[in-house]
């Protein structure tokens, strides 16, 4: 039902846990089915030096939102937009179609996080 | 160290039940319709299981039907009573039947189909300990009115129906009652037969639903009981079997297996239920001490034995789920989004859960099986896994943050004040 990426991520989450000093935090809800998802950032010239997130959701929700984090370290500004659902679901091995909504959850969070960015106040 | 606590989806085949199908899935090959040797040998072991099957809710033989397992029975008892209804009051009389919402889905579908069909049929609430009320029962009857469904053991919670009082209201007025009693059986005494003298208690439904797989028997196969002159079509046409009520041939292995499992829940059930119950309150009484924004869904007065359902805030049913797997504890949850089913419980709502927590419970249910030391090494687990999410939980250091009544020590420090923004995602596929 889920692949080893996937339990592993979930068994051990990256990057889990608050963040002092961040430049932004979001949090997107999925209000189908409940989950949440905050993610933080700390942008020191101009690349991710640190990347914090918290979930409350499916397996699948916190393993996205877990590589995800790991996708984002050390990218710049144009490496997060470059960061699709697709990639996320590749790194945990595929995303059957009944849980792929996690993995569109982590990059919502990503693209509310580069708008953050992009104009913080 | 493995504990299996989802008893209420299925229980492992006892032993003995096992030895009693193995002649039948190897030399014993005969058809029970065959009149030859070999045939006649399966008969009699439909037969005899047909008796014990029987014995165990206090009914005659020839009011057993065997089917594939407890949803075909529902199907059976709720599309086969209106079939009869209707070649009764001719295809264009009105239709009504009664059921509640928290109806297994073999129940709640069928009835939902019947909508389909034309047929009505009402919903009837229930109570905050999912149990309905039968003054609104009464107050649902019509003329029209052609059959009551409601279970008796609830799967999610446990709860247990007021049967000799729903009993007694189809009998005064006249309509068929079908209770799917898959859930307790084997859990709680059910006699269903002509009984004791003492009316106020008897139940005396006309269709009662059972599962070979709830009582340690095999998969695929169940049973309807059907009273004695209760009028019934049948829902499958290709032969003379079961009386001509269930076409098909016997699943002879099956059905021995049942029997045998019948069996030894008639000489069981009684002690299995007192040492089960007992495991299950110390695995809740505890599980509430120790683990805070935990408590129990439904009532616990009218419950079987077996089942626990509690919700755990700030942590997500499915993760539970697979968190506790991944530490050997089967247990189930009613909304997985791996499964498809991203609704919350339709039990759970209707006893008036919100959908957050709806999503945060899980069933426990226990059995013959189960050991104390079971009991207390997930005493030990669902603690530390219950916190692991939790610490994970960004609602959850949000209420901590604003209640620190409980355990400050979770939360490291507070960020920057998040945005929320709501994301609505269309969610294509689950089936």
């Amino acid at each position: 039902m889920f692949s080893e990426a996937v339990l592993d991520h979930f068994h051990n989450p990256r990057n889990s846990g608050e963040l002092s000093g961040v430049s932004a935090t979001v949090e997107v809800t999925n209000p189908v089915c409940g989950d949440v998802l905050r993610l933080a950032v700390r942008i020191t010239d101009g690349r991710v030096a640190e990347v914090r997130f918290k979930a409350q959701g499916c397996v699948t929700a916190i393993a996205s939102a877990s590589a995800l984090t790991e996708m984002m370290r050390g990218g710049s500004l144009e490496d997060l937009r470059g960061i699709t659902a697709e990639q996320i679901a590749d790194a945990l091995g595929g995303l059957p179609p009944a849980s792929a909504h996690g993995s569109q959850l982590a990059t919502d969070a990503l693209r509310a996080l580069i708008a953050r960015l992009g104009d913080p106040k | 160290m493995r504990a299996y606590f989802d008893h209420n989806a299925t229980t492992p085949v006892a032993p003995e039940v096992l030895t009693a199908m193995l002649p039948f899935l190897g030399a014993e090959c005969g058809n029970a319709s065959s009149i030859h040797t070999p045939g006649q040998r399966a008969r009699t072991a439909v037969e005899e299981a047909r008796e014990s099957v029987a014995a165990l809710i206090g009914v005659q033989p020839a009011e057993i039907v065997f089917t594939s397992g407890g949803t075909e029975s529902d199907n059976l008892a709720i599309f086969g009573a209106v079939a009869a209804a209707r070649c009764q009051r001719g295809p264009v009389a009105k239709l009504h039947v009664i059921t509640t919402q928290v109806e297994h889905h073999a129940v709640l579908h069928s009835c939902q189909e019947l909508q389909r069909q034309g047929v009505e049929v009402t919903f009837l609430p229930v109570s905050a300990d999912a149990i309905v009320n039968p003054d609104d029962i009464r107050r649902s009857l019509r003329p029209e009115t052609v059959l009551l469904s409601i279970m008796h053991a609830n799967n999610e919670l446990g709860a247990i129906q007021p049967l000799s009082e729903i009993s007694r209201i189809a009998a005064e007025a006249g309509v068929p009652f079908h209770t799917d009693a898959v859930q307790s059986v084997g859990k709680l005494p059910v006699n269903v037969g002509p009984v004791s003298g003492n009316s106020a208690s008897e139940v005396r439904p006309a269709f009662l639903s059972l599962s070979a797989h709830k009582i340690y028997g095999p998969k695929g196969v169940g049973a309807l009981f059907i009273r004695s002159g209760t009028p019934l079509d049948p829902i499958a046409f290709g032969g003379h079997h079961e009386r001509d009520r269930r076409p098909g041939t016997e699943n002879v292995p099956g059905i021995a297996g049942f029997g045998k499992a019948a069996q030894l829940a008639l000489q069981r059930q009684v002690s299995d239920a007192a040492r089960i119950g007992a495991l299950r309150d110390r695995f809740e009484r505890e599980l509430l001490a120790r683990i805070p924004d935990c408590r129990v869904n439904g009532g616990r007065a009218h419950r079987v034995c077996n089942t626990t359902n509690l919700v755990f805030r700030f942590a997500e049913g499915e993760s539970l789920v697979i968190a506790l797997d991944l530490q050997g504890i089967a247990c189930a949850t009613g909304a997985a989004c791996s499964s498809g089913a991203i609704e919350p419980s339709h039990v759970l709502l209707a006893i008036g859960l919100s959908r957050e927590d709806a999503r945060s419970s899980l069933r426990f249910s226990f059995g013959r099986a189960t050991t104390d030391a079971e009991i207390d090494y997930a005493l030990d687990v669902i603690p530390a896994v219950v916190a692991r999410l939790r610490r994970l939980s960004p609602i959850y250091s949000d209420a901590m943050g604003r209640s620190p009544k409980v355990g400050a020590q979770m939360i490291a420090e507070s960020a920057a004040a998040p945005s929320s923004v709501n994301i609505a995602h269309e969610v294509a596929h689950y089936d």
